[in-house]
């Protein structure tokens, strides 16, 4: 009973035996961790999403398996769970702390009030009793008091009690019982008045430590005991009926006690004129529960006894029978016995089961406990992983020119014959596992080599190529077709290895064209040579090549091929010339490439959209772009077929002025992947290592225009790559007319 | 990349050419906006795993590719190759430590190892050459494969095509728009994976409900924040005690009466702010926020935001008389905020506030003298209008931090071509959308909030509230995203 000598509490906290059952220091504890968990929620997303996890592993290691089969979203599963929850909630409490929860300073206090109403009803009883028994020798006891005031009376509150049990449903009545409810005005604050003082006390006997950790804890000493729903006021109820035991108790035991110990007078009176048979009757009507255990005589007065104690106030005492007298002892004590104490003792034994009853079917619907229900049963959902950046796309490493033509070229096996067969020294073609390192080898030997970029503007207007196109065009049509079917079946690798000595032949080939370089000389002739006058080698040209409509837009596109205007310094040194060199398998008829004219290679992407009369726009464009007339064109991207076949067309044409001239058209709106990047090195490969490629992008187009500009970002894009791909003859440009402008 | 397809766990890969948005529809899916998307090509340059976590258990894998780098090569391999039983992995095994070939590695190894292929195509481009070889060569490895037309713009004049193309090589072919996809998309989406895969069906029954449960969970947090926020808000007060002696004259004291109105503005201002972090941590959103031109940028007091929100007058009128709760605002709303005498009455400081509250004063000024000082306080927020605004304001939040695709961070949202989020339709909030009994359920709500009870209209609200968040997660109402 002290609630303070044992601070620590462990003794009436014991470490919770898992429970399906609900008890009120249960909601209380359980409130005050709800209130917790939602202060802490309320704080930060990082704490509730580990509000969440920590629940949502309590309901995977503990309270699932022990909540069976009972399915979800049931009420029994929610009371279960969250019963369960609770349990291990009090279990991973600081065990000093343990016995300063709420739940359990609330169940001491409750334990305090309720003995303390017990023995003042006790003590209320022995008083109300004793006065009512007061006998002074001169009067006897009334006894018409005595079983007004201690059954009348009780039995009247009884009803009432039991009448507003039943009554409390209906709005004015429950209005009517909350507001003046005894037990809401008086016991409750004395509930929590008496918990927060048992708190007191077990905080004052705690170490300061544990003091220190208690206060720190928002909300545990709060002394807030607020209930929900009907569990609210049954705690209430039970205490009172306590104290209508005790006071019962109270009044049986002095009452038997002062019959036993004193000998005590009975009797009635009436100033009506009530004959004793009325009494008589009503007496037996009273006793009529245990009339059929203490009879006539015993348990209820005789008619005679009856009769022979009617007061009269002129009659002294002692005319009275003394048998007579005592003849209402038994009767008394049975009636407060059966009328005042038994119908307690039943309210008690209700309220109890009704107060169980109420705690098991609590629906646990309160929005917070829903939220915490919620965070138990919804499955923690995790998405993890973070990107990061590997290694750079792969940029091919350049191909030894020469040798190979194709659009796929497999490094590996073609490899060593391809250096054997090179005259070249150095290893370049090795696509080592960098591709970075192969362009820097390119970049650095050239710079001797001048690219000379338009040393030819051969005055050889040549109308063809339109004509030559559309044969061109021919293989964009099938590809589709062709594909599928797998135009070549052999495997990519062997053809490879097979056409290396077939190649090998070529550069010797090759270098017997070389004689061609002569013709250079010939810009020469009829302009100034070319390195000196290297500001306007254009304007020479221009008269010559009439196609040409602007001149300025060529001055300003030239400079940048410019900074090494000198003439190839070693012109047997570019094999790659090799107009006559005819690779198997392809047209016999070799287009005669002039000077100012190039070849021209569309990407498959690009040729599917391009009209018959689109075809004139884009060589306007391009020869503002390079000054090149367009003197045969191939098509390009679809696959290794194509591809040999365009690098044929390059390899096979005959170059006037050499260094040959490459412009290809590729759709800029598509990103570069290696493949592109390739290729362009397969078409330098074809073309020779100092040929000039002019690399021209269009955007998709999504208009009637077919050649619509390329938006600034994509270009970047392929900036960036032709950039790594270090190949200082290679020119990235828009394809851009006078008139349009990059987006 | 250890990730070892079982027959139970579904590891998808995510495919296409660079650029075609696969990261995009990695971090929708995922909702995780962490992942770097860039929209130069290539930014992925390895595999990386995407794992659908529950309850600790990994339970479907998404895996970022990069993109094809030589598509031709592998189809031509492909097909030279045809009678091998594992394409992929013999490819690998062939071209594993080719550096040319190393992101086509990367991206083939995961199909090597049993994964199912979801190819992303932008469906606002026409078919390219490089499209045809690349749903070829998926189709020769034999996997379950969806595509997914991933359009972000409003050309749809090659979608027709494209469903042709890839019905002819894909078990399914899905719609889906990484950049606006909504909460009852993905799941749609997800949903779909079942049909190209049956063994993969318990897996993504749970992963599905989970997505379900966890949403759910969601809502209902988010409905708690807005409850919350509109509890504090109408309980907001800001005192300031002033000594006497320090007011010297009517100037000093109308500048007090400015400064505590400021405060009251701004502490309106940061609960609001407050639940918006909530709301946005809620649905996980760690990058993106709010535009500035959004409605929701501007001040909470501005004219704008009173126009476009909250209830007209008139249904305010009606819905405040048939509540009766609002009896006080009701006839603030007679006088026009009159009532006040002219020391109540907000200072011209707070000029805005009169034309966003329809006239009516925000909330009460009072002034109190005792013993040598003046307690000046204001609030809580008498304004009958000014509950609809906020709330519709946070209900807005709500409805942009759940309708915004985790990828869309690096969407090009000036592109002339790009989708509008919705046909843009009037600019105004959803309270003024309730049916006049929720409205009237708020109007009570409010009040019990004013005075500090918590009850069952509270408990209407929320229900209110759920019920619009989770309309608006299936696209049942707008979401609004241009305001």
């Amino acid at each position: 009973m002290d609630p303070f000598n044992r601070p620590r509490g462990d003794a009436d906290i014991p470490v919770e035996p898992d429970s399906d059952q609900w008890s009120v220091p249960d909601l209380i504890d359980f409130d005050y961790f709800v209130n917790e968990d939602e202060r802490r929620a309320r704080e930060s997303a990082a704490e509730r999403r580990r509000l969440a996890e920590r629940d949502r592993g309590l309901y995977r290691e503990r309270i699932q398996a022990a909540c069976g089969k009972v399915p979800e979203h049931t009420p029994r599963h929610r009371s279960q769970a969250l019963r369960r929850w609770l349990s291990t909630r009090r279990r991973a409490e600081d065990p000093a702390l343990r016995g300063l929860l709420p739940g359990a300073v609330y169940a001491r206090g409750q334990r305090l009030v309720t003995t303390w109403l017990g023995v003042g009803g006790f003590v209320v009883g022995v008083g109300v009793a004793s006065a009512l028994l007061h006998y002074d020798g001169q009067h006897p006891v009334n006894v018409s008091w005595y079983i007004f005031v201690l059954v009348l009376v009780q039995l009247l509150l009884v009803g009432l009690t039991v009448g507003l049990w039943y009554a409390r449903r209906r709005g004015v009545i429950r209005a009517a019982v909350e507001d003046f409810s005894l037990l809401g005005h008086l016991i409750k604050p004395l509930f929590g008045r008496t918990a927060r003082w048992v708190q007191r006390q077990r905080l004052a006997h705690v170490p300061p430590d544990v003091r220190e950790r208690a206060e720190a804890r928002q909300g545990l000493l709060q002394g807030h005991y607020a209930l929900y729903g009907p569990a609210a006021y049954l705690p209430m109820l039970i205490p009172v009926q306590v104290f209508g035991i005790g006071f019962n108790v109270g009044a049986i035991l002095i009452t038997v006690a002062l019959e036993w110990f004193t000998d005590l007078a009975f009797g009635w009176g009436s100033a009506l004129n009530v004959g004793p048979e009325t009494i008589h009757a009503v007496a037996h009507v009273i006793a009529l529960p245990w009339s059929w255990l203490f009879g006539e005589g015993v348990g209820v007065p005789t008619l005679e006894q009856v009769a022979g104690t009617r007061i009269a106030l002129k009659d002294p005492l002692f005319l009275f029978d003394a048998d007579n007298l005592r003849s209402w002892r038994w009767f008394l004590v049975l009636a407060v016995f059966t009328y005042g104490l038994l119908p307690r003792l039943a309210l008690l034994g209700l309220s109890l089961r009704k107060q169980r009853r109420t705690l098991a079917e609590l629906p646990f619907t309160h929005q917070r406990t829903q939220a915490l229900y919620a965070r138990m049963l919804t499955p923690s959902l995790e998405t993890r992983g973070d990107s990061g950046a590997g290694p750079e796309m792969p940029i091919p490493a350049p191909l030894q020119p020469l040798t190979t033509e194709r659009a796929a070229p497999r490094e590996q096996p073609p490899a060593p014959p391809e250096t054997t067969a090179e005259p070249k020294p150095v290893p370049e073609p090795k696509p080592g596992p960098e591709a970075e390192p192969a362009p820097k080898a390119e970049t650095e030997p050239k710079p001797a080599p001048e690219p000379e970029p338009e040393p030819e503007p051969e005055p050889k207007p040549k109308p063809e190529p339109e004509p030559e196109r559309e044969q061109a065009a021919e293989p964009e049509l099938k590809l589709e077709p062709e594909r599928k079917p797998a135009p070549r079946p052999e495997l990519a690798l062997q053809p490879e290895t097979t056409p290396a000595p077939q190649r090998k032949p070529t550069p010797a080939q090759r270098r017997e064209p070389a004689p061609k370089p002569k013709p250079q000389p010939k810009p020469a002739q009829k302009g100034e040579p070319k390195p000196e006058s290297e500001p306007k080698p254009e304007p020479e040209p221009k008269p010559e090549s009439k196609p040409e409509p602007k001149p300025e837009r060529k001055a300003e596109q030239r400079p940048e091929p410019k900074p090494a205007p000198q003439p190839r310094p070693a012109p047997p040194a570019r094999p790659s010339l090799a107009p006559g060199a005819t690779s198997p398998g392809r047209k016999p008829a070799l287009p005669e490439i002039a000077a100012d004219a190039c070849i021209l290679l569309i990407h498959v992407d690009v040729a599917d959209v391009l009209e018959a009369e689109d075809h004139g726009r884009l060589q306007r464009l391009l020869l503002e772009q390079s000054g090149w007339r367009v003197a045969a064109s191939a098509t390009f991207g679809g696959g290794r077929r194509m591809a040999e076949q365009a690098l044929g067309l390059i390899h096979d044409a005959g170059w006037q002025a050499p260094p040959a001239r490459v412009a290809l058209l590729q759709d800029g709106s598509q990103p570069p992947i290696t493949e592109s990047l390739r290729f362009l090195r397969a078409v330098r490969a074809a073309a020779g290592e100092q040929a000039q490629m002019l690399l021209t992008l269009v955007g998709d187009p999504e208009g009637d225009d077919p050649l619509p500009p390329l938006s600034a970002f994509d270009f970047g894009d392929w900036q960036r790559k032709i950039e790594q791909l270090g190949d200082p003859y290679l020119r990235l440009e828009m394809l851009t007319g006078p008139n349009e402008e990059a987006v | 990349m250890a990730v070892q397809a079982t027959e139970t766990i579904p590891v998808l890969a995510i495919m296409g050419h660079p650029n075609a948005g696969k990261s995009s529809v990695v971090a929708t899916l995922t909702e995780n906006d962490r992942i770097e998307i860039d929209k130069r090509a290539g930014t992925t340059t390895r595999s990386d795993e995407y794992p659908v976590v529950i309850d600790g258990r990994t339970i479907m894998v998404f895996i970022d590719t990069p993109g094809f780098q030589n598509p031709s090569d592998i189809l031509e391999w492909f097909q030279a190759h045809a009678e091998e039983r594992d394409l992929a992995g013999a490819f690998l095994a062939e071209h594993g430590d080719d550096p040319l070939f190393s992101h086509d590695c990367a991206l083939l190894r995961p199909v090597a190892n049993g994964a199912g292929i979801i190819l992303v195509v932008d469906g606002s481009k026409r078919i390219k050459e490089k499209d045809r070889t690349e749903m070829e060569l998926l189709r020769l490895t034999g996997r379950p494969r969806m595509a997914i037309l991933n359009n972000l713009t409003t050309v749809d004049r090659h979608m027709p095509a494209w469903q042709d193309a890839l019905n002819k090589s894909f078990n399914a072919v899905r719609e889906f728009n990484a950049h606006r996809a909504t909460y009852a998309e993905r799941v749609a989406l997800l949903s779909a994976l079942k049909t190209i895969d049956q063994r993969w069906e318990p897996m993504l029954n749970e992963t599905i409900r989970t997505f379900e449960h966890d949403w759910e969970r969601r809502i209902d947090e988010s409905a708690g924040v807005i409850i919350e926020l509109m509890r504090d808000a109408l309980t907001f007060k800001v005192t300031r005690v002033v000594k006497v002696d320090d007011l010297g004259s009517e100037d000093e004291r109308e500048a007090i009466r400015l400064r505590l109105v400021r405060a009251f503005q701004d502490g309106l201002r940061k609960l609001e702010l407050d639940a918006r972090q909530q709301i946005r941590a809620n649905f996980r959103h760690h990058v993106w926020d709010l535009p500035p031109d959004s409605l929701l940028s501007k001040d909470l007091f501005s004219d704008e935001v009173g126009h476009a929100l909250g209830l007209t007058q008139r249904k305010l009128a009606v819905a405040g008389a048939a509540a009766g709760a609002a009896a006080g605002g009701a006839i603030d709303l007679g006088v026009g905020g009159l009532s006040f005498g002219a020391g109540a009455l907000i200072g011209a400081a707070a000029g805005g506030v009169l034309g966003i509250l329809g006239g009516a004063a925000l909330a009460k000024v009072d002034i109190q003298r005792t013993l040598g000082v003046e307690r000046f306080s204001m609030g809580p927020v008498t304004n009958p209008r000014f509950p609809f605004v906020l709330l519709d304001r946070v209900l807005l939040y709500c409805a942009q931090a759940m309708n915004w695709s985790h990828g869309r961070k690096a969407a090009d949202e000036d592109a002339p071509n790009r989708v509008p989020d919705r046909p843009v339709s009037k600019k105004q909030g959803y309270t003024d959308d309730l049916t006049s009994v929720d409205q009237k359920a708020l109007v009570k709500f409010f009040a019990a909030a004013r005075a500090g009870k918590r009850g069952p209209h509270e408990e209407q609200a929320r229900v209110i509230i759920k019920g619009l968040l989770r309309e608006l997660s299936c696209g049942e109402v707008d979401a609004r995203l241009h305001l």
